[in-house]
């Protein structure tokens, strides 16, 4: 054949040769890739290829299984690993060894040779022992002079191969500041429903109904739409809560479009209907909940005309959404990590939301029937035994009491603040956006003015630019482990090709790193088989034999074990009013508020920005800031976008693609304009992470009180020709 | 055995897995010259279409690549015999060998499915013809996260179809794909 099969990285090498030692400056020609790390294979016939699992790492959720075919060392192309009880592959797995091989890819381990703030960093190649020992020295030097909690340990987007061996990095070095992005995700949702008590069942094969509360997995969740259209197929009603006309919106029986901010208003006015017309259980709620009268009496006034005013949503829909919801028992109830909590009374309208399972009686009291505990293995962060000491030194403490007692990390959202006020004094961030959070200037500035951080990373980000050290990490295919677990499937991925360079596991480096500030006898003397070991202990297995499972090992379930019935809450029961919340001097009561830079709270505001203004949902081919570097998926969405209605692009002479230009208060971004009916009249969308149109420099910082997240979806904004 | 494929648009999400998957399988680069988001060739494609107005719009993807047709135009317009329908499964394939790069198959297919990359020659969908002759399905259906789409002899497709009240797309060159929803 004439032409060439295109192997990833390969194409790129040249074409970005230049611009790789460009960017790196002085220090490139030591950062091309080696010969060996870039030789191609050079048919594309399956002839030789071999198959080898690992688990994707492109977004920060899934954890799919993916098979990927390796040629003399070198990955070709990939398939969904389909015996594997997690996923298949989305559109950015199947676009991973773009990744992998991407000549940008930081290989070795640099310092910064000119100071921060300058226009770009200049960096120099060092070994690891070099950076280690100096980021060992420059730590401990914090932690004499001030105090080791001066020291920040955060953990950016990446999850299990980073986020516990960091924990329990932090917690050894003697500081309780370990805190991860889950400040702006996903925390916020299980602390509202540990306040109430418990989270819901999502689907099970008895499911009659479900509710899909701001989730749309078909763009957020791939691997997860099988399973919902298969719902659909044997009968399951869905009912859809979606600001938006979204794509998982066309499985809804019934769609539910309110104002973004309003849940808790929609889901006060569901458990009216439920309540007044008797569809509640009455034994569940007067066995296991606590403050159902003050609820219910609260409720009231959520009549479904009022809801309507409030939230968009027909009266009619609304009442018809209540009753297909208790009516077809038993239900489940998927919401979303973050989207409902990113509001500024985000915590209570998810809490207002996770009612409704109490009500219907759909959440399962904890105890009550025996239950197979799910597999899990031992946690490597030892936080019950090191956190508790270290407590009362937590940079939270005084700024998010509730959220200090239920969550074993630390709230960073005003991490400009303890900056400031000399409370964090450096830091070790790995795979961190500063970009996530909203005035990200002030971010930027915060770990810009540490005396020292040090960072690891897949590239050499704008974040990366801040650091002092910067570390070369391994992504998931080029290193062991982390330890997966899916439903009864243990597995143990297994690195499928050679890192690049001297990209190394996060595992890998931080014990080093453990052993390089003299903790080596806490972190298994660095020895990753050992600690793997440990970890499995409590299943019986050993690092070496689960290495054995290509597929890994299922491992049957043992008998159900029952304990004391009762929800983890003051009461022991669900507080449809917190104890907790009422001691904090918050409402107990899940008490709906409008959003303060609202149409409703601010109308003189909205005078000038009369669009609400969304921001932070997902597409389905970039995760956060990742991926706009990755050929194949940046031809999916070039540009940076702005969603608006047909009818307010016209009403703003705005065509389809042309430059439009958001503004809020704090200024305006220049993004293309993409006319949909994905977006409701009077709501626009605007997607996060595109560096040349940095959304969080336009986004007000305005934090929920109790959660401390940031109301990321329910602010004002105008949008114009540009 | 006409093969063929089956999209259920009640079901696709207008993800594009099956795109990237695609050119995974099949070692179909980004447009290697361009910048970033030019396009390169896509043998599958996901286009989506938004109808009606709100509060009652309809937004629907649908994925598409060669039709495979019973009847390829593409064929009987070739000038150098570089195309050609397999005897058994109907697939449609092309000899870039063969090809001139004179696009009069781009003209002749009523889908447009015809691209052509860096070196000038046509491409298309194989069907996965190494993924298939081993049994397995072509790169697009097997990584489908709701299994929207679906590939198979016609017939087989075609009971899948009967449930759905899918119907079959019509062309004069008769292409081989169930289009439920």
């Amino acid at each position: 054949m004439r032409h060439k099969p295109f192997i990833p990285g390969r194409r790129l090498d040249r074409r970005t040769f230049l611009k790789a030692s460009g960017v790196l400056g002085a220090a490139g020609a030591g950062l091309l890739p080696g010969a060996s790390t870039v030789r191609a294979a050079e048919t594309e016939i399956a002839a030789g290829e071999e198959i080898r699992r690992s688990i994707c790492d492109m977004c920060c959720i899934g954890r799919c299984g993916i098979e990927v075919l390796v040629k003399e060392g070198r990955a070709t192309r990939v398939q969904p690993f389909r015996d594997y009880p997690r996923g298949p592959i989305c559109v950015k797995g199947q676009s991973i060894l773009l990744q992998l091989y991407h000549p940008d890819r930081l290989q070795y381990p640099m310092k910064r040779t000119n100071p921060k703030g300058s226009a770009r960093a200049a960096w120099q190649r060092i070994s690891w022992d070099e950076a280690l020992d100096t980021i060992a020295e420059r730590l401990d030097g914090i932690r004499r002079k001030y105090g080791a909690e001066k020291v920040l340990f955060y953990a950016g987007d990446p999850k299990d191969a980073v986020r516990p061996n960091l924990q329990r990095l932090a917690l050894k070095f003697g500081s309780p500041n370990y805190g991860t992005e889950s400040s702006v995700c996903h925390r916020a949702t299980v602390l509202a429903t540990s306040l109430n008590g418990a989270g819901s069942a999502g689907l099970t094969p008895d499911t009659r109904a479900v509710i899909l509360w701001a989730q749309n997995p078909a763009w957020a969740m791939a691997c997860e739409m099988e399973r919902l259209v298969q719902a659909k197929e044997r009968g399951v009603k869905i009912i859809d809560v979606d600001p938006r006309l979204a794509p998982t919106t066309k499985l809804a029986d019934i769609h539910l479009q309110l104002r973004p901010g309003t849940d808790g208003a929609l889901a006060l006015g569901m458990a009216r209907v439920i309540i007044n017309e008797g569809l509640y259980d009455e034994d569940f709620v007067r066995d296991w909940t606590r403050g159902f009268e003050d609820f219910r009496d609260y409720v009231q006034q959520f009549t479904p005309e009022k809801v309507e005013t409030i939230t968009g949503v027909a009266a009619g829909k609304l009442v018809a959404a209540a009753r297909m919801y208790a009516s077809n028992l038993p239900t489940g109830w998927i919401t979303s990590a973050a989207s409902t909590v990113h509001h500024w009374n985000g915590c209570q309208n998810h809490r207002a939301i996770s009612a409704m399972t109490a009500l219907t009686g759909t959440v399962a009291v904890p105890g009550m029937e025996p239950s197979i505990p799910p597999l899990s293995f031992r946690d490597i962060t030892d936080w019950k035994t090191l956190l508790p000491p270290l407590r009362d030194k937590r940079a939270d403490l005084k700024d998010f009491p509730v959220w200090e007692q239920f969550v074993q990390e630390i709230q960073v959202n005003r991490l400009p603040e303890y900056v400031g006020e000399g409370t964090l004094r450096a830091g070790l961030f790995v795979g961190c956006n500063y970009r996530m959070w909203p005035q990200d200037h002030l971010y930027s500035k915060a770990i810009r003015d540490m005396e020292f951080a040090a960072g690891a990373d897949f590239w050499l980000t704008p974040t990366m630019e801040l650091m002092d050290i910067a570390l070369p990490a391994a992504t998931s295919l080029e290193r062991l482990g982390p330890i997966a677990i899916a439903e009864r499937t243990v597995f143990l991925p297994q690195p499928v090709v050679r890192p690049i360079g001297e990209a190394r596991g996060d595992m890998e480096w931080m014990w080093d790193l453990a052993k390089h500030m003299g903790m080596g006898a806490d972190f298994w003397n660095g020895d990753i088989l050992a600690t793997l070991d440990w970890q499995l202990e409590p299943l019986g297995i050993q690092a070496a034999d689960l290495m054995k499972e290509p597929k890994g090992m299922v491992i049957p379930p043992g008998k159900p074990q029952s304990g004391k019935p009762g929800f983890k809450t003051p009461s022991g029961k669900f507080e449809l009013k917190s104890a907790v919340l009422e001691k904090a001097g918050f409402d107990g009561l899940p008490v709906y508020r409008e959003p303060p830079e609202g149409p409703v709270a601010a109308p003189q505001m909205a005078g000038k920005y009369p669009l609400i203004f969304n921001t932070g949902s997902r597409e389905p081919m970039y995760t956060h800031s990742r991926h706009r570097n990755n050929p194949r998926l940046r031809e999916l969405q070039p540009d940076p976008k702005v969603d608006i209605h047909p009818i307010d692009a016209r009403a703003r002479g705005i065509q389809q693609g042309e430059d439009a230009v958001v503004e809020t208060s704090a200024g305006g971004i220049t993004v293309k304009a993409n006319i949909t009916h994905l977006a409701q009249p009077g709501v626009v969308h605007v997607y996060h992470g595109w560096p040349q149109a940095d959304v969080n420099t336009i986004t007000a910082r305005t934090l929920d009180p109790i959660s401390g997240f940031p109301a990321f979806k329910s602010q004002l904004c105008q949008v114009r020709k540009a | 055995m006409q093969r063929g494929f089956y999209i259920d648009l009640t079901v696709c999400m207008g993800c594009y897995t099956c795109t990237a998957a695609c050119k995974n399988w099949n070692h179909i680069p980004p447009a290697a010259t361009a910048e970033p988001g030019t396009q390169g060739p896509r043998w599958r494609r996901v286009t989506t279409v938004e109808s009606g107005a709100w509060p009652d719009a309809r937004i629907v993807s649908v994925s598409l690549s060669c039709m495979h047709c019973g009847k390829p135009a593409c064929i009987q317009v070739c000038p150098a015999n570089a195309i050609r329908k397999r005897a058994g499964d109907g697939i449609v394939i092309v000899d870039r060998d063969r090809c001139i790069g004179c696009h009069a198959c781009a003209s002749a297919c009523p889908f447009g499915v015809p691209q052509y990359g860096e070196d000038g020659t046509m491409q298309k969908c194989n069907y996965c013809l190494d993924r298939v002759e081993k049994g397995q399905q072509p790169a697009c259906v097997e990584s489908c996260p709701p299994k929207a789409l679906r590939a198979g002899t016609m017939e087989e497709l075609s009971e899948l179809a009967a449930k759905k009240a899918a119907r079959r797309l019509v062309a004069a060159s008769d292409p081989s794909v169930w289009i439920a929803g």
